[in-house]
Order: structure tokens, then sequence, then C-alpha cells
């Protein structure tokens, strides 16, 4: 005998998602999930953003990344509230791991919460944690051909961080395929060229975030 | 690698529909996968045996329908499937159509044994 179920196999955790959204609602908090894969520069864009914006916005930052725990000290060098998630070896951070973590700042003191997500391409695509918009990173040096190996990652994200374009002298990847190969699977995405290494293109990444801050305020 | 957390879930929903139906035993699990979810087939397979050892589920069968992208154009509005991803519309060949269904991740039924 048959009986039909029809549940979503995720919906703990989008359920949780949506309570942990609003939460930071009623904090008037902007909230950003940050992906990309292991060193592409999450922590190092991180850094970056915070100290253009810090003495403008009061910001948090959720570090998720397994790949090394200095990521907080990074984060806390630079000079704002920071907690580290122990993922237990977890691919990906999802609501519940987040609900823990937010409840360690003082929500209505913040303006802008980073979520540093593990280092990884897949996974993280598929669980919400309550973030307003998801962003990703991708270094030149990963190659031009991640978004079509990758299509749900670019498809949920609504702002790409091209980073390292100081090395494109150094690499076969070309800025114009990734944007080409972006453009079939989101044509809506926000692409930024940078180098979190010579600051190149940072302000325009700074002038987007700040923009989205500003609109969910309103 | 986040089936572990799919399965898990899948588990935790099952038994609480077994819970609701007062069933003690079942034949089958049948999900639909999204061929666009980020989930692998055989990775889930793999960790419903290792969380159902000794357990009220060893033995239940894991079936796995995938289900196709299935697009809509902007432009004609029909509707067409596609093994892997495309880009273009194949009646009349406008760009990025949207997908309508292929991520989804349901449980869609279970089955007792009669
Ligand atoms: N050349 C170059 N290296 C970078 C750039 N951004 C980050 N890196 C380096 O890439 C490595 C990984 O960066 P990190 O921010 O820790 O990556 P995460 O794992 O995504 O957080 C570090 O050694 C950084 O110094 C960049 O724009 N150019
Ligand atoms: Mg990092
Ligand atoms: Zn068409």
């Amino acid at each position: 005998m048959k009986i039909p179920v029809v549940r979503n196999i995720l919906e703990v955790n989008d359920r949780i998602a949506d309570q942990n959204r609003a939460i930071f609602e009623s904090s008037n908090l902007f909230v950003i999930n940050l992906m990309s894969s292991p060193g592409a520069g999450k922590t190092s864009l991180l850094e970056k953003t915070i100290e253009k914006l810090k003495d403008r916005l009061s910001i948090g930052v959720i570090e998720g990344d397994i790949q090394c725990s200095f990521d907080a000290e990074r984060i806390a060098k630079a000079g704002v509230a920071v907690t580290q998630i122990n993922t237990d070896g977890a691919c990906h951070l999802d609501g519940n791991m987040i609900r823990e973590a937010m409840n360690q700042f003082d929500l209505s003191a913040l303006d802008l919460l980073i979520v540093e997500n593990v280092g990884n391409l897949v996974c993280p695509a598929e669980f919400k944690v309550g973030e307003n918009v998801k962003a990703m990173i991708l270094s030149v040096t990963e190659g031009d051909d991640k978004p079509l190996k990758y299509p749900l990652m670019f498809q949920e994200s609504s702002a790409l961080v091209i980073n390292k374009i100081d090395l494109l002298p150094y690499v076969d990847a070309k800025i114009e395929t990734i944007r080409d190969n972006v453009a079939k699977l989101n044509k809506d995405m926000a692409i930024f060229e940078v180098s979190c290494k010579t600051g190149e293109g940072i302000d325009e990444w700074i002038a987007w975030l700040e923009k989205q801050v500003d609109q969910a305020k309103k | 690698m986040h089936e572990m957390a799919l399965v898990q879930n899948i588990i935790d929903i099952v038994l609480q529909e077994m819970d609701k139906y007062e069933v003690e035993k079942l034949q089958a699990i049948n999900l639909a996968v999204g061929r666009m979810s980020a989930a692998v087939p055989e990775q889930l397979q793999m960790c419903f045996e290792i969380l159902t050892t000794d357990h009220k589920l060893t033995g239940t069968k894991l079936n796995i329908r995938m289900v196709p992208v299935t697009y809509k154009c902007w432009e004609c509005e029909k509707e067409f499937t596609s093994a892997g991803i495309t880009f273009t519309c194949p009646f009349c060949e406008s760009p990025n159509p949207e997908i309508i269904f292929g991520r989804e991740l349901k449980i869609e039924s279970i089955e007792v044994v009669d």
C-alpha cells in the first residue's frame, strides 16, 4: 500500500531559516551569506569590506569555514564582532547553526551581519540560513567553466565577486567567458571584478553592498 | 557531501509519517530528486544504508526518481525538458529559459508492507 507524503526534505531547515529571517528583520539587520570554494578569498574580501565599512556600519561576522580556525582571528583583528561556528566537519552551514551563533550578538546593535559559509560550491547552495542575499566568490585561478559545473550556486546567488584579477596574466581563465557563462544561468547577477590583494574593484562591491543594506533598512 | 544531512531529514520525516499512520515497517520510500538539485543519488543511497543499520528502517528500499530539468521559454512560453542544462529554447532559440522543475528534493510517498 502506497501512502502519499509529499514533504520537502529540507522543510525543517527552511522553517528555521525563515524564523531566523524574521528575527533579523525585527532587528532591522541585513544579512549576507558569502559562499565560495576553499581559498577563493572569502576571508580576504571580508577583511577589505570591514576595513571600508566599519566606520559607517556596525558589522558582525559569523565564521563557518572549517578550513582553518584562524579566520575568526583574522576577522577579530579587523575590529568587528565575530563568532566561530564549529561545523563538526559539515560541508555547509544550516539554519540551526546560525540560530545558535546569532544569539551571541546584540542583533539590534548591528547593521550588517556577514556569514562566511564553509568553502564548498555545492552543498551550501541548498541550505538557507535566513539571509537577505547570497553572494559568491569565484577566483580566476579556479577556471572560467565553474558556472556550468556548479549551476545551482550561481543561480542562487545575487552577486558574484570575481576575485584575484591580479593573477589574470598568469591563468587561462577569461573574465569574458565567466561573464558569458554566468549570463546563461542568472542574468540578474551583479558581477564585480576585484583583487583583494591590490584593492582593485573593491569600491564597486562596497557600493553595491551599502546600497543593499540601505534598501533593506527602508 | 551534504547527503548525510538530507538523509537524516528524510528519516526524521518518514518516522513521523509512520507514527501518524501507525505503521511499523516500510517496504519503500519514494523520493523525487531534481537533476538541478545538489544531491547525488548514489550518495543518498550510501548514507541511507549507513544511517539505517540496526534501525526501524533496515531493509527499507530507497527509490529515487530523478526529475529532469523542465524549462519554460520567456518568449514563446513553450515548456520543454532537458537531460542537462541548456541555455536556448529549442522552439524559438530565445536565450535563458526559466527553470520550472528540476530542483525538487521531496519525499513523494511511503510504501507499507501489505
Ligand atoms: N593573488 C591574490 N591572492 C589572493 C587574493 N585574495 C585572496 N588571496 C589569497 O588566497 C588565499 C585564500 O584566501 P582566503 O581569504 O583565506 O580564502 P577563503 O578560504 O575563501 O576564506 C590567501 O592566501 C589569500 O592571501 C587576490 O585577490 N589575489
Ligand atoms: Mg576563510
Ligand atoms: Zn521559445
